[in-house]
């Protein structure tokens, strides 16, 4: 079964840029990892663009800081996975200094892969759709055939990616090119939405030099922008854990631009676009933020109603918070009304099982009650592990049961198994 | 928690849903049982409306046990979301016209107190109707006779067949004369034109319902569509297999209540497969358990489906499986489709039955009570059909009733001095020497014809 989820508007198409804050809270965080070594000093001025920490392990990703100034302080600050992260506070001075570096120009095309992998780990780029992982490692393994650009939202009402590619077209196509030359990858699919009809004619104005970039539609259902059925769509091909087991890499429209200005002007990944949306926001727009800025900032100027739910994320897999603030991976803020769904009872109508789009029967999963030993081998029999988080099964319930947190939690009692 | 987006297709939608996928059934039995017995003057204008009077008690009763329910275990919100009136409502549906109410209102209470048993809405492994259904049949089939299941109409002009309710659908094979012949042609059997239970007639609405709740995403289309296409399959198979015509499979799928069954009961959400490999299997099940039923002479679609509802749990399993390993779920694909052919060919050799060779007699139906088997038979005689029903004890005829003749009177009166039926009866195994009545013989030579013919019938089984 197919899902439509009813069309969004955002009331004011414009950019809006919002570059001021008083003060940053940086996230120590990468990913979902908060193991970060810190690099700096309460009192320690700091310019744009430097780097204030380092995480640790196999992905040496920096993490750098979005404005010129002072180090205040080390603070406990919402992020966007619903959980407290330590940040770097930083007063901002205004000034914009960046360390000298920084706009190096050249062409963008005229990198080896050593530099190219070694520019994108420095610039600290990450997944800019939402699960932040660390670009360059998507990009180390030679065998790679294709690259799918993902021009899909993951989610209804997101428009950030939209409205990056409405702009900065030509750039990305130059990127794309580019990294098709250093990774000597044969081809480059950019996937867009059916329905996007805008976007698809801005990209094809430009594509025509471009021989390896082709554009392929497709339908406009949730979750398209999931890598594996995006995948499965454009390429078909199926694969058991990471796409490159096909030779396949898949970025999205801004990580794409991302690289775009690490490759141009060395410049890292301080800043990004996101959609502020929802009913109690007067001004829904896509607003280009540093990493760092308070969201309630951002949302008084957008002139949000007062006790409104704030979500960190899409209306689909979302999660409630307060006190947050912008990280890398962030690509949607909502401000919605207060309003509660009162769960019923569970009528097996099997609607959950249909829509499922990793294939699980969430309606078996939430009525396996674990007690004993053996209840845990029926739990794995119904694979729980392969939930993606997507929460189609609880939008479609008709009961209003919460049927993703049920599945979330028989994945976290076989992970206690484990 | 999120998300903070919900679909607006809630419970009560598919419970709306339902209801007004049923609507037009309701109103055509009421126009088919009620309206037309009262236009022809047979029942009062009162009495026109006891079905829709039998369908607010019966869904009162399944209320009012639950809301007692709810309040002894003081789930207070409990009763707002249980649906607890569904229960009676489809058991008033499924039961014949003039069930009395008292049957209704314990039935109704079973079939609730089924649900409760296991722990109350979306949590019963039964269709709780069916389970009252159920007991109705086992405590009150005394009390159920043919009789209840004609509208006063039907009773009038149809004669005395058996019913084609899925109570006594027990002949699975007979001839086209048997089966159809009495009701009409299947034109009939599709609109629903037919005496039956009170709602299950019309096949044709039953189509259009299910229409309707497969696009509105109520039920779960394949397990419908699955039963139906098994028992067609089937029945064709026995029909090839038998020589009879291409009428056979479309009786079996427009009788007995089955499409009702289908759309309706075992589509029921908590007691059918959540899977789509499941309800396949389920649709399939059930199309081969009724078929299996009908012809070993037991209840057919409301057995069937308390007996799928057994392994529900099962078939979802499979089901589960298939959606990580499409292969090992063909292999069960195979399975039932090697079983569906072997049990049409074993269907089909148990019951072979020889047509009439006669064309001017009829066997209208069979019926066995206790240890004696009535037929109810036609035979042309002189100026149009002789009806009769033949009772049959220990293979021997104890009696012959004529229910209704044409032929000319004073030629009818001769063969009634003459006392020739029961010289028929006397000479039953040497009717060849049994002279016929002179200055009646066409009549009296119907007759003997007749019985000879019945005599034939009785022995070929």
């Amino acid at each position: 079964m197919k899902v439509k989820i009813d069309k969004h508007k955002l009331t004011n198409d414009k950019l809006l840029v919002y570059n001021k804050p008083k003060k940053v809270y940086i996230p120590l965080i990468s990913g979902n990892d908060t193991n970060i070594t810190i690099l700096v000093k309460k009192g320690e001025y700091v310019y744009k663009g430097s780097i204030i920490g380092k995480r640790k392990g196999d992905f040496r990703i920096p993490i750098h800081s979005s404005v010129s100034g002072t180090v205040l302080d080390f603070e406990e600050k919402t992020c966007f996975n619903g959980e407290k992260v330590k940040c770097v506070v930083i007063e901002n001075d205004f000034k914009e200094k960046i360390e000298q570096k920084l706009s190096v120009k050249r062409s963008i095309n005229k990198y080896t892969k050593e530099e190219f992998l070694n520019l994108l780990m420095e610039n600290g780029i990450v997944g800019l759709g939402g699960a932040g992982f660390p670009t360059y490692v998507k990009y180390e393994p030679k065998n790679i055939n294709t690259l799918i650009v993902n021009a899909v939202e993951c989610e209804p009402y997101i428009t950030s990616d939209h409205i990056l590619a409405k702009q900065k077209c030509e750039e990305i196509l130059e990127a794309i090119d580019a990294i098709l030359e250093i990774n000597k990858i044969k081809e480059a699919i950019i996937a867009i939405k059916k329905e996007n009809v805008e976007l698809k004619q801005i990209f094809d104005n430009y594509i025509g030099t471009y021989l390896k970039i082709k554009i392929k539609l497709v339908p406009n259902v949730y979750p398209m922008g999931w890598e594996r059925k995006l995948i499965k769509e454009v390429t078909h091909k199926e694969y058991d854990k990471y796409p490159i087991e096909e030779g396949i890499v898949v970025n999205n429209i801004s990580t794409i631009y991302a690289i775009y200005e690490a490759l141009k002007y060395n410049k890292p990944l301080i800043e990004r676009i996101i959609t502020f949306s929802g009913e109690n926001l007067q001004d829904k727009r896509n607003v280009l933020v540093k990493i760092g800025t308070p969201v309630s900032e951002v949302l008084e100027q957008l002139k949000v109603k007062e006790n409104s739910v704030i979500v960190a994320g899409g209306p689909m897999m979302g999660k409630k918070v307060e006190d947050l603030v912008v990280s890398a991976n962030m690509n949607c803020i909502l401000a919605l009304e207060h309003k509660i769904d009162i769960p019923t009872i569970c009528l097996k109508c099997g609607k959950c099982v249909e829509v499922c789009p990793s294939k699980l029967s969430p309606v078996l999963i939430m009525r396996t009650k674990v007690k004993k030993d053996k209840d845990i081998n029926k739990l794995k029999k119904l694979h729980p592990e392969k939930c993606i988080e997507c929460g189609l099964c609880s939008y479609i319930c008709p009961a209003n049961l919460l049927v993703r947190e049920r599945v979330k939690d028989a994945k976290k009692i076989l992970r206690g198994d484990k | 928690m999120g998300p903070f987006l919900r679909s607006k297709y809630k419970t009560h939608r598919i419970m709306i849903n339902l209801l007004i996928a049923l609507l037009p059934l309701i109103i055509f039995s009421i126009y088919k049982n009620c309206y037309i017995p009262y236009s022809h003057g047979m029942i009062s204008f009162i009495e026109m409306f006891s079905p829709i009077i039998s369908i607010i008690i019966a869904s009162l009763t399944s209320f009012i046990v639950e809301a007692i329910y709810a309040l002894i275990l003081k789930k207070k919100n409990y009763i707002k979301n249980s649906y607890a009136f569904f229960p009676g409502l489809f058991l008033a549906l499924i039961l014949p016209l003039h069930t009395p109410i008292y049957i209704l209102v314990i039935g109704s209470a079973i079939a609730s107190i089924s649900k409760i048993a296991f722990g109350g809405f979306g949590k019963n492994i039964f269709n709780p109707a069916l389970v009252g259904y159920l007991f109705i049949i086992l405590f009150f089939s005394s009390i159920l006779t043919t009789d209840n299941y004609f509208s006063a109409y039907e009773l009038d002009t149809i004669s005395k067949a058996t019913p084609l309710t899925n109570a006594s659908m027990v002949t699975g094979l007979g001839s086209y004369n048997e089966l159809v012949k009495p009701y009409g042609d299947l034109s009939n059997f599709f609109i629903g034109t037919i005496p039956g239970s009170f709602i299950e007639t019309s096949a044709l609405l039953c189509l259009v319902a299910f229409i309707f709740l497969s696009l509105t995403k109520t039920i779960k289309w394949r397990i419908p569509l699955f039963y139906v296409l098994t028992v067609f399959v089937i029945t064709l198979g026995i029909s090839r297999l038998l020589g009879e015509g291409i009428y056979y499979p479309f009786f079996h799928i427009l009788s007995g209540g089955l499409m009702f069954g289908a759309v309706f009961m075992a589509t029921d959400p908590v007691t059918s497969c959540v899977t789509p490999i499941g309800q396949t299997l389920q649709g399939i099940l059930l199309g081969l358990i009724t078929v299996i039923f009908r012809f070993t002479g037991v209840e057919g679609v409301a057995f069937s489906i308390l007996i799928v509802n057994m392994f529900v749990i099962f078939l979802d399993k499979i089901g589960v499986q298939s959606r990580f390993n499409f292969i090992k779920s063909i292999i069960w694909f195979f399975l039932i489709c090697i079983v569906i052919m072997i049990s049409t060919i074993l269907l089909a050799s148990t019951r072979r039955v020889e047509g009439s060779s006669d064309p001017n007699f009829e066997l209208i139906s069979k019926e066995k009570v206790n240890n004696q088997t009535i037929y109810n038979v036609s035979q042309k005689g002189y100026g149009g059909k002789i009806k009769a029903s033949v009772t049959f004890e220990n293979g021997k005829i104890i009696s012959i009733e004529i229910t209704s003749h044409h032929e000319t009177a004073n030629r009818y009166q001769l063969v009634l001095d003459e006392d020739y039926i029961n010289k028929l009866i006397v000479n039953q195994n040497d009717l060849e020497s049994l002279d016929t009545v002179s200055s009646a013989t066409v009549t009296s030579n119907a007759l003997k014809k007749m019985i000879t013919n019945v005599l034939e019938y009785e022995k070929s089984n």
